[in-house]
């Protein structure tokens, strides 16, 4: 791939990364989420060949909204391949620097063993790590027209729904963890999306799914 | 004496389609005719042509950018006169100038419903390219050229794996829209689209593909029906 199409690509990754961090309710400049390819060759240079930038340059860093102590740290593995001894050192890194999710963007795979570290490390410590290829990000899926709003409830207004209706959790529609749209979110099991759907003849229909 | 003629390939990234340039037909020069046509990507080398056939007499080629090159032929004046401008035109149309890996074929056709909301600009044409087989994931590395918001598939498994069940969700909306609703209510009554309602369809062979094929076969063959080979 030449330089110039890999820029655009990187770009374009960057900016969902960005989209989603927002979208998640961190804290993300407009100037950022704004930033055109101009802009971002200008910051990062423009020859990603000569590692100008190298992928590990365009990390994100941010923090909730509401809890500043929540932080979200995006990374570009700058390997093709990742292993056991790199999900070793990003999951070092997490605690070294207290970050309680992160988000990994591989060129184009891990590992299975890989795989197998990060299932079984990480589901019993408190932290999120999501994994996600290049190619995945490069269109948010979230602006395409057959995807409709969705919007994550907090717990509060999850009890309220299901005082509301009167139903227990398991009566509420499902949304699988690994839905492309739920990995956008980083959702979890047991939170409930709200989903605002055009209908033809209702004009406006809302339901809810329950991450599973 | 020897009847020259020169073939220019040149290649413009813009415009993959074959554009026959001007003809500059004159008695003291070899007659030259422009053709414009991506290169593929094969051996191209001037031994690897000259030994295609004994009438390619010089080759030279820009091998660096691919950008083009000059194919002279030596025939016997004797010989008849080929025309090679028909035979480059057929031989390109069969040509696959580059390929997608699962999607077998497509067509560009225009997008009226856009046109018909702008009126404002005759130029400002939309087109659809649509496309026999699937892979999304390699039309997403054309972001110049697709609209990628309005990305497209009837397979269903497929909107699920990359947009997520809300997007297939609609798809399957829109595909019952698409072909069930017509075929459902095509006699005029409303039929179930099982094998109840395709008993009243014409084709045997088509209520055989779906479930109790012997049943199916066996009043074929009573009542001596034909096979006409047509959907509805």
């Amino acid at each position: 791939m030449d330089d110039e199409s890999l820029i655009y690509n990187l770009w374009r990754m960057r900016r969902t990364v960005l989209q989603m961090c927002h979208d998640r309710g961190y804290l993300v400049s407009q100037d950022e989420l704004d930033q055109t390819l101009e802009q971002f060759k200008d910051t990062y240079g423009d020859k990603p060949s000569e590692n100008k930038p190298a992928r590990s340059h365009l990390n994100v860093l941010v923090a909730h909204n509401d809890d500043p102590t929540n932080t979200l740290v995006a990374r570009f593995a700058d390997q093709e391949k990742i292993g056991v001894k790199d999900i070793k050192e990003y999951c070092k890194k997490m605690e070294d620097e207290h970050i309680t999710s992160t988000i990994l963007i591989v060129q184009k795979g891990l590992t299975p063993m890989a795989r197998d570290v990060i299932v079984n490390e990480l589901e019993n410590k408190k932290v999120q790590f999501q994994v996600f290829l290049e190619s995945e990000l490069l269109v948010n899926i979230t602006e395409h027209n057959l995807v409709p709003q969705h919007i994550i409830l907090t717990p509060e207004e999850k009890q309220e729904l299901l005082q509301r209706y009167r139903l227990k959790e398991s009566q509420l529609p499902r949304i699988q963890s690994g839905d492309p749209v739920a990995r956008y979110f980083g959702l979890s099991r047991g939170q409930v999306v709200r989903i605002t759907r055009t209908s033809e003849t209702a004009g406006r229909y809302i339901t809810y799914r329950l991450v599973t | 004496m020897n009847h020259w003629i020169y073939l220019t390939e040149e290649i413009n990234n813009d415009d993959e389609q074959e554009v026959p340039g001007n003809d500059e037909d004159n008695i003291d020069e070899p007659p030259k005719r422009h053709f414009r046509c991506r290169l593929l990507k094969t051996d191209f080398s001037f031994s690897n042509v000259c030994k295609h056939a004994d009438y390619i007499h010089d080759y030279r080629a820009d091998l660096d950018n691919n950008l083009w090159f000059c194919l002279t032929m030596v025939f016997p004046a004797t010989q008849p006169r080929i025309d090679l401008e028909r035979l480059i035109r057929s031989e390109a149309s069969r040509t696959s100038i580059t390929s997608i890996v699962g999607i077998q074929n497509c067509f560009i056709r225009e997008n009226k419903e856009y046109r018909s909301k702008i009126k404002t600009d005759s130029n400002d044409i939309e087109y659809i390219l649509s496309t026999e087989g699937e892979n999304i994931n390699a039309l997403m590395t054309y972001y110049q050229i697709f609209d990628l918001c309005r990305i497209y598939t009837n397979n269903i498994h497929r909107m699920v794996e990359i947009f997520g069940i809300e997007a297939a969700n609609r798809t399957l909306i829109r595909e019952i829209n698409r072909i069930f609703l017509d075929y459902m209510t095509y006699e005029g009554v409303y039929k179930s689209c099982n094998r109840f309602g395709l008993k009243t369809n014409g084709s045997s062979l088509q209520k055989r593909t779906f479930k109790t094929s012997t049943t199916s076969l066996k009043e074929v063959l009573l009542y001596d029906e034909h096979e006409q080979l047509k959907s509805p």
